[in-house]
């Protein structure tokens, strides 16, 4: 019995010391970002002027009407792009579940969007939607419209959710792809002989058993719109601005370190509950459209 | 309890393979009919017709009297045991069973009675709230006849469902499915390719090859009187010669000429001169130590194999090239020299020689 104490002990320090560089490194990084950002929240590292504990900054951004819109704004872009993307990924997936005559290339051709940068994909969209962009110009063109219309920076961010589902949706379809392809045909033809039509077949088998892709898409889909800034700059609305653009613009043309690291943690905050809501609301949708 | 007719289905492949090529059975109310046959020979790709799985290019189907040909697998008053069990994963036994009856807008007072006579008669109770995985192969095997069973079907189809169990379980779940077969009365549209199975299980065998019927019977008539080499081949272990007429004796009774030896066979079939392939069955084999004058033979034991219940006993026939197969109780000494005698009755003549 004494023996076996010291081997269990020597056992847990070899498999902690395994798995150091990996999570350690994480811990390290994250923990650091984290905790400094989370210093500089309440006074500390403060840049531009004495560091010491303070709530000010917090009273400040939480007190403004900025912050509140740009957290309303992030939150709608989010949660639409989100959920718009696995919506529109989940026909895809499910078209392209058997292979047919040229659904290699359309496969193919559905995940491009991945390779083109974020930025490049907003100018190209913008060649496309601004006052004299290609469609306005179409129009003007064919005497349909008789002076150009405002797509660029329209107010609610169709553009910008425009662009966060051309980005993501081949992302979200990579995802489910692989999900709905390991359902086996026999679940779908017993369910198919025991009554079910087309819909009842999505809602009672593929949805519970894609569900984890499912989820996995939208809480990826959703940090990264929440924290988009590039799309937001380039095509969003400018009366209204992303969490990340109002972080930017609090540190950068204000010189508040210490507020932009305030919005950070919102943000962070924000990314972390929404993803937390958006999956539970999944598995509640789920769960309801199994019955 | 329903009717069930194909009326020459065929399906061609886009590929241009013939899969089903003029299939033409009819099924009683109550029935257990098997389609019996080696893989590829389209037994499974029948059944998927008869579900409305797979679209027959040719013929009909009727159900009761009426063509549900183009009727889809949900509109068919048919369910299917599938070789995989397709138990949904994430339902637990209950929901399982239940999601026919609730799919069909059964009420929930009925879905309650179904549920619960599904459970009893296949005992499993205990299990209902159980996900399947937590089950063994036999239990789920169970469920996924419960659930078949509680969709209240005219036909249920089973497509090889007992394949995937060990052969203890395999002998019980037989007997089971065949006594809440006899129990409900539904008529039984059973797949397999394991010929003991489906000997132990059915009221009429279709044994299939190559898309076609080589032969509709019951397993009286497949294993005794078998149609066709094919048949006597697949259905058990079989001697098969060529046999040339010589006589008709009369009665039935005919003088066929072997390498082997001069038989005399009897036969319900009307032969015409030439030569035909007959067979016998190893177990129809008397064994004697001296040759009688009748449709008897000498042989030499090249072989054996020890089986427990009996032993087969491969022999090389005196003044032939080739083996045949006998089975005895107990080993014979290899190298013996034994007299065969096959009564007339006991072999079947098969197609003729072409």
């Amino acid at each position: 019995m004494r023996a076996a104490q010291p081997a269990r002990w020597r056992e847990t320090a070899g498999l902690l010391l395994l798995l150091l560089p990996g999570l350690g490194l994480i811990v390290l990084f994250i923990g650091t970002v984290i905790s400094m950002a989370v210093a500089q929240s309440v006074g500390y590292f403060n840049f531009s002027g004495p560091s010491g504990f303070t709530l000010d900054f917090w009273h400040k951004q939480l007190t403004s009407p900025i912050l509140r819109t740009s957290v309303l704004y992030s939150l709608k872009i989010a949660t639409i792009s989100a959920i718009l993307s696995v919506a529109l990924a989940y026909p895809l997936a499910l078209w392209l579940r058997k292979p047919f005559p040229g659904s290699g290339a359309i496969s193919a051709l559905l995940k491009a969007p991945m390779m083109v940068p974020g930025l490049v994909a907003a100018f190209l969209l913008v060649n496309v939607i601004a006052f004299h962009g290609i469609i306005n110009e179409t129009l003007l063109g064919l005497g349909i419209t008789s002076k150009p219309l405002r797509m660029q920076n329209d107010r609610f961010g169709f553009a910008v959710i425009f662009l966060q589902v051309w980005k993501q949706l081949p992302f979200a379809l990579l995802l489910l792809s692989a999900a709905v392809q390991s359902i086996h045909d026999d679940l779908l033809n017993a369910a198919r002989d025991l009554g079910a039509g087309a819909l009842a077949r999505f809602r009672k088998i593929v949805l519970p058993l894609t569900l984890k892709s499912m989820q996995a898409a939208l809480i990826i889909i959703f940090i990264g719109a929440a924290g988009d800034y590039s799309f937001q700059v380039v095509a969003g609305p400018t009366r209204s601005s992303s969490l990340a653009q109002h972080m930017y613009t609090v540190q950068r043309e204000f010189g508040q370190w210490n507020e932009a690291a305030v919005v950070a943690i919102v943000l962070m905050a924000i990314a972390l509950t929404g993803s937390i809501l958006l999956a539970a609301a999944s598995q509640l949708a789920v769960s309801w459209g199994k019955k | 309890m329903a009717h069930l007719q194909l009326d020459r289905v065929s399906k061609t492949f886009a590929n241009g393979f013939r899969v089903l090529d003029d299939i033409s059975i009819d099924v009683a109310p109550g029935e257990f009919l098997t389609l019996l046959g080696p893989s590829g020979c389209g037994k499974t790709t029948l059944l998927k017709a008869i579900a409305g799985f797979h679209a027959i290019s040719s013929g009909a189907l009727r159900i009761n009297g009426e063509d549900v040909t183009r009727v889809e697998p949900e509109r068919r008053d048919t369910a299917m045991c599938f070789q995989s069990y397709a138990l949904f994963p994430h339902m637990t036994v209950s929901e399982n069973i239940l999601f026919g009856p609730r799919q069909n807008r059964v009420s929930k007072a009925d879905c309650a009675d179904r549920l619960a006579t599904a459970l009893r008669q296949v005992d499993l109770g205990a299990h209902a709230e159980k996900l399947p995985s937590a089950l063994s192969g036999g239990q789920q095997q169970r469920v996924a006849l419960a659930r078949a069973m509680a969709m209240r079907p005219g036909i249920i189809l089973f497509d090889e469902p007992l394949s995937n169990l060990d052969a203890k379980l395999r002998e019980q779940v037989r007997f089971e499915i065949r006594a809440l077969q006899a129990e409900l009365g539904f008529t039984a549209i059973y797949v397999t390719h394991d010929q003991a199975e489906a000997l132990a299980m059915s009221d009429r065998i279709v044994v299939m090859n190559k898309g076609r019927i080589e032969q509709i019977g019951t397993p009286e008539d497949i294993y005794d009187r078998p149609a066709s080499r094919f048949v006597a081949d697949f259905i058990g272990a079989a001697n098969i010669l060529k046999a040339e007429v010589q006589e008709d004796l009369g009665s039935g009774l005919w003088r066929m000429r072997t390498d082997v030896a001069a038989f005399e066979i009897r036969t319900d079939k009307k032969l015409s001169r030439g030569s035909y392939y007959i067979c016998w069955r190893p177990e129809d084999a008397e064994v004697q130590e001296a040759a009688s004058a009748n449709n008897s033979f000498l042989a030499k034991v090249t072989a054996q194999a020890f089986q427990g219940n009996l032993t087969d006993v491969i022999l090389t026939p005196t003044g032939s090239t080739g083996t045949c197969r006998i089975q005895v109780r107990r080993p014979l000494p290899l190298g013996t020299q034994v007299a065969i005698t096959i009564p007339p009755e006991r072999f079947s003549v098969l197609e003729a020689v072409q």
